[in-house]
């Protein structure tokens, strides 16, 4: 593994967007940074700006008025980058599935790597969610550098 | 038509010990004093004959043609006065010029100079009568009268020689010369559509001779005469436009330079009584042993002050914004307002004789410094802006003359020659936003980079040469130096608190201007074609600043240097380590830039919007605004009271040394 | 020792101090984090986040925000190269300074609210630290007898006739490493990143790299407050010295909150020049009576 590419798995860097989620999952991604969970020792830290994070963590069930602004901050992220989608809201739609004035899931708007469900989604399932996401860009990194090796 | 000096002398000048100079041989054959001599009165002529030829032509053809002409002549003298000095390798030259031969007709100079001279003061006493300010007609009085007197005492009494061209006149001269005839070029575009163009031009090409003969002139009369006509060219180019508003500003720049003025002549009259001369070499000379030699030092001091609007003069320099853009790059920052600082440097060894006075002068000109900066920040008009940051840099001149050691004079002779440049191209860029794009505030200097780019470009380049060490204004450097090596801790440390406060406000109006998107997507309709003078005299002036920061190393060598080792006996710039960083630094910059173009392609794929929190909406950027934060008034108020204290000790000085 | 010798030492310096800032600051991060009593990241965790960033795909918005965020690298860079070569340290604060003004108006060059604000903050900071240590450098020169680092080198005790500076300069540091109580250009929960919010991965990466040669250089410049004749001593003194300064700002960092723009300028511009003009005044006096 190349330098850059164990940097990336070590160092990601974590927007957060609530969109209409009831802040429960909020809550508890907020408890992850706190001295008890510490995701400072991944390296993780809270980046409010979408040019700077690796990885998204989105939370609630995406709102009508949320999916424009959660496409346009998926789009301003650099690549390479990681979705996670915290929280059943997240995932399916939770408690609010099926419901008129809500897309389903966050995958119906953008692309997502990793599902961490839970109502609310407990601070160590977060963290594993996370080292889930990083343990994927690791193995996709490895395929292309074994697609590489075959050409 | 020949025109000869009859008359003259070379000068090799053996000075006392305390002023040592350079003595150097120049050939028997006279011939090249004479080129010299000859050069100067033809940059004192060729304007004023130019002037009023272009008053007499009534079509705007033949106006342009005149002051074309003009341009070009004025440019070439002042090389080739370069030229004959540097070739000749004379650091001096001194002439008497009293009598002039024009092919057998004797003009008498001196005659006609005190015959104007006389004419000017009793023109001013009618501009006060006429407006019906008490104080202009009051100072003009007090400045006839003493000089009446003074010619009725002297009569006939020749002073020699009454022309000196060192090369404090020469570099003088080439910013007067250069600078002058860039600008009067760009005036002919500017002023287009004025219905008084022909007034206007003349005053403006025979404001040039004035300025060349103030600098040339060693017989303080002549001095004070040319220094007065710049005074009047000051006034009624303030007062063009013939709005009320013209009119007031006008007639306070007319009170405040009348003033110093006035403070000039009662410095003449007790040089003649202190030390029976008049001219300024032998008083130099002197050594101060006379009684009141500090007096006198210390009004002319002061009358620099006024000219040079430093605080607490400076109001009349705000009111003169309102003059014609032209006038603003001309008198009030490249040329009329250096004749302040010029007289400083030329004084500048006698305010060596008395060493509160030094200090007083550091003072006034720190304290002018910070002062500027700190209100420089709360303005949005652009020349509001300009205006309070060439009195700020005049401060720093001001600053260089009270430390007056060798390294502050060439910091301070670096300093004027780079900021004439740097600050008549920034007044032309705006002049010319203000035609193409009608607005004088900087908040709505947004897009100036789709709309002007050339004039963008312009205006960039002549902040970073102001601002921006790899360019000009290192000089700052040394007067640092120079000023942490004096002793003189409280100007050291207002310098370096207006230092920071000048790169806070020339970086905003830089940020205004460079914030742009990716593309520009303006209609052709706003996108307006720049004139051909104003590309020609913009980019001039650019090539200049960007030529001479390449060159400072040659600046300093061939300009100030003969001119410091005159006056000091030795050049302490010669160093060649000191400059090589600020060179590098100029590469690294050019380097980096082009390298910056040359690589990065923008490609649709990598170019990505604002980040707004994933909001998408329209919006305009606003700046900050710090005209809120203090008070204008208030802050003015403080450096006031302060500037006025040391000017009042500074006259408390002069009469106590004359007393005692 | 041949002129050769010192050159590679000096390039060797040269390429070895942003790797030994990054380091600084990771144990930096990792202080912090004992201080609030976590565990923190590895030491090495800046670098992480510097490749990283290197490996990110580009993105910007316009070409000349890229190339003020070059020219903010290399003139830091020039400014610490200056250093390490000993030469004068008012050209070198020049350099710096011009440095630091690249980096606003690349932040201005953008259409973008955050790095306006972010920009006009980071003007007023560069108005509040910038005449404490032109002044600071200056009282060094004066004191050391000389504005030339490696005549500077040989003045030894700097640290016991000006402490005060050093203070003021502590001051400089908390301003410069964006710490509380005065990090108010990056304030991340007011705007964000302040003038590095439009700056991503390659790009982010070289202010990154440049502002790791700002704070060499300060870290230079706390290092001529001593020297010795013997090498052991001279280097673990100025590492002391090093250690103490990013302590303080530490301790001070995390002890207090941010506070407004108007009172970092006012803070920074009564104590910090005040301290600096009263520890010259005390040595002048000092040196005039003949005591020191």
């Amino acid at each position: 593994m190349t330098l850059i590419e164990k940097s990336r798995v070590k160092s990601p860097w974590v927007l957060h967007f609530d969109t209409g989620s009831c802040n429960g999952c909020d809550i508890e991604i907020l408890a992850c940074l706190t001295p008890k969970y510490d995701v400072e020792r991944f390296g993780i830290l809270n980046k409010g700006n979408p040019k700077h994070a690796d990885v998204l963590l989105v939370t609630g069930p995406v709102s009508k008025r949320a999916k424009e602004r959660l496409k346009r901050l998926y789009e301003q992220m650099p690549s390479p980058k990681m979705v996670i989608a915290c929280g059943t809201c997240a995932c399916t739609g939770g408690v609010f599935h099926n419901c008129y004035n809500i897309e389903q899931g966050v995958d119906k708007v953008i692309p997502v790597d990793v599902y961490v469900p839970g109502c609310a989604a407990k601070p160590e399932a977060i963290i594993d969610g996370v080292i889930e996401a990083l343990t994927k860009l690791q193995k996709l990194q490895e395929e292309s550098h074994r697609k590489k090796e075959v050409k | 038509m020949s025109i000869s000096l009859s008359e003259f002398e070379i000068t090799f000048n053996n000075r006392k010990v305390w002023r040592a100079r350079v003595i150097k041989k120049i050939a028997e054959d006279h011939s090249i004093a004479m080129d010299a001599g000859l050069l100067a009165l033809l940059l004192v002529l060729v304007p004023v004959i130019m002037g009023f030829l272009s008053l007499a032509a009534r079509k705007i053809s033949v106006q342009k043609v005149v002051v074309g002409v003009t341009a070009a002549a004025m440019i070439i003298l002042s090389l080739a006065l370069f030229w004959e000095m540097y070739s000749s390798g004379t650091t001096e030259l001194a002439f008497d010029a009293d009598e002039i031969d024009v092919s057998g007709l004797v003009v008498p100079a001196a005659l006609l100079i005190t015959v104007l001279d006389f004419a000017l003061m009793l023109y001013f006493m009618y501009i006060g009568v006429r407006w019906k300010n008490a104080v202009v007609v009051a100072f003009a009085v007090l400045q006839l009268v003493p000089l009446a007197v003074l010619e009725y005492l002297e009569f006939g009494h020749a002073i020699s020689p009454s022309i000196v061209i060192d090369y404090l006149s020469v570099i003088m001269a080439l910013v007067i010369s250069i600078v002058g005839s860039i600008i009067i070029v760009y005036s002919l575009k500017y002023m287009e559509a004025d219905k008084r163009q022909a007034r206007f031009h003349s005053i403006m090409i025979l404001f040039l001779g004035a300025m060349n003969g103030a600098v040339f002139s060693n017989n303080i009369l002549w001095l004070f005469f040319f220094w007065e006509v710049t005074t009047l060219c000051c006034f009624l180019l303030i007062g063009h436009e013939r709005t009320k508003e013209a009119n007031e500003s006008a007639l306070r720049a007319l009170v405040y330079t009348l003033g110093g003025g006035v403070a000039f002549a009662f410095a003449i009259v007790l040089i003649w009584l202190q030390m029976d001369t008049l001219s300024l070499e032998e008083v130099l000379d002197s050594g101060g042993v006379a009684a009141w030699s500090i007096a006198p030092v210390a009004l002319m001091a002061l009358a620099a002050f006024t000219k040079s609007a430093q605080v607490p003069f400076q109001s009349w320099l705000l009111g003169a914004m309102v003059a014609p853009t032209p006038v603003s790059a001309l008198l009030h920052s490249s040329t009329m307002v250096k004749l302040g600082v010029y007289l400083l440097l030329r004084i500048s060894p006698a305010i060596a004789w008395e060493t509160s006075l030094m200090w007083l002068v550091a003072s006034v000109g720190a304290i002018s410094f910070l002062a500027t900066s700190i209100l420089a920040v709360m303005q949005t008009n652009a020349k509001r802006v300009l205006a309070y940051s060439t009195i700020g840099n005049l401060g720093l001149i001001v600053m260089c003359v009270g430390i007056n050691t060798s390294f502050a004079i060439s910091a301070a002779l670096v300093l004027l020659i780079f900021h004439a440049i740097s600050k008549a191209l920034l007044f032309m860029t705006v002049g010319v936003v203000k035609h193409e794009a009608h607005t004088l505030n900087i908040e709505d200097m947004e897009n100036l980079r789709c709309r002007l780019p050339f004039v963008a470009g312009a205006m960039l380049i002549g902040i970073f040469t102001i601002m921006l060490p790899p360019f000009g204004m290192f000089a700052g450097k040394w007067l640092i130096v120079e000023a942490a090596g004096s002793g003189f801790p409280v100007v050291l440390i207002l310098l370096a608190i207006g230092s920071a406060v000048t790169a806070l406000y020339y970086a905003k109006w830089m940020g205004r201007v460079m914030s742009v998107g990716a593309t520009c997507e303006l209609p052709d309709a706003i996108r307006s074609k720049l004139s051909g003078i104003y590309k020609l005299t913009l980019g001039a002036l650019v090539a200049c600043a960007v030529a001479l920061s390449l060159l400072v190393f040659q600046v300093v060598q061939y300009l100030v240097n003969p001119y410091v080792a005159l006056v000091f006996g030795e050049a302490p710039l010669g160093d060649f380590d000191l400059i090589i960083p600020l060179i590098v630094m100029l590469f690294i910059f050019g380097g980096v830039v082009l390298l910056t173009v040359l690589l990065v392609r923008i490609r649709p794929e990598i170019v990505s919007t604002a980040y707004l929190g994933g909001e998408n909406f329209d919006y305009t950027l606003a700046g900050a605004y710090y005209d809120k934060r203090v008070p204008d008034a208030g802050v003015t108020y403080i450096f006031n009271f302060a500037a006025t204290v040391v000017i009042v000790a500074m006259m408390m000085i002069a009469i106590l040394t004359g007393v005692l | 020792m041949d002129w050769w010798v010192l050159l590679l030492i000096q390039i060797a310096v040269i390429i070895a101090a942003p790797f030994a800032v990054a380091v600084l600051l990771g144990i930096d991060r990792i202080v912090t984090a004992r201080m609030q009593n976590r565990v923190g990241p590895p030491v090495w965790q800046t670098l992480y986040d510097f490749f990283k960033l290197v490996g990110k795909k580009p993105m910007l918005l316009n070409r000349p925000q890229v190339i003020f965020a070059m020219l903010y690298l290399t003139f830091s860079v020039f400014a610490f190269v200056l250093f390490v070569f000993g030469l004068d340290l008012i050209i070198i604060f020049f350099a710096s300074a011009a440095g630091s003004v690249f980096l606003v108006v690349g932040a201005f060059s953008v259409r973008s609210p955050y790095s306006h604000m972010g920009a006009n903050r980071e003007l007023l900071q560069i108005t509040a630290y910038e005449p404490v240590l032109l002044l600071a450098l200056l009282t060094i020169g004066i004191q050391g007898g000389s504005f030339v680092v490696t005549d500077l080198y040989k003045a030894g005790d700097l640290i016991l006739t000006l402490p005060l500076v050093f203070v003021a300069l502590i001051v400089v540091l908390v301003i410069k490493t964006q710490k509380s109580p005065y990090d108010v250009a990056t304030a991340h929960q007011e705007i964000v990143s302040g003038p590095y919010v439009e700056y991503s991965g390659p790009y982010l990466a070289m202010t990154k790299l440049g502002h790791w040669f700002e704070l060499a250089l300060i870290f230079g410049i706390f290092t001529l407050f001593f020297n010795s004749d013997n090498l052991l001593v001279s280097a673990l003194v100025k590492l002391l010295l090093i250690a103490v300064a990013l302590l303080v700002a530490q301790i001070v960092d995390n002890a207090t909150a941010r506070l407004t723009k108007e009172r970092m300028i006012k803070f920074t511009a009564s104590f910090g020049i005040i301290a600096i003009v009263a520890n010259y005044t005390v040595i002048y006096i000092l040196q005039s009576a003949g005591v020191i």
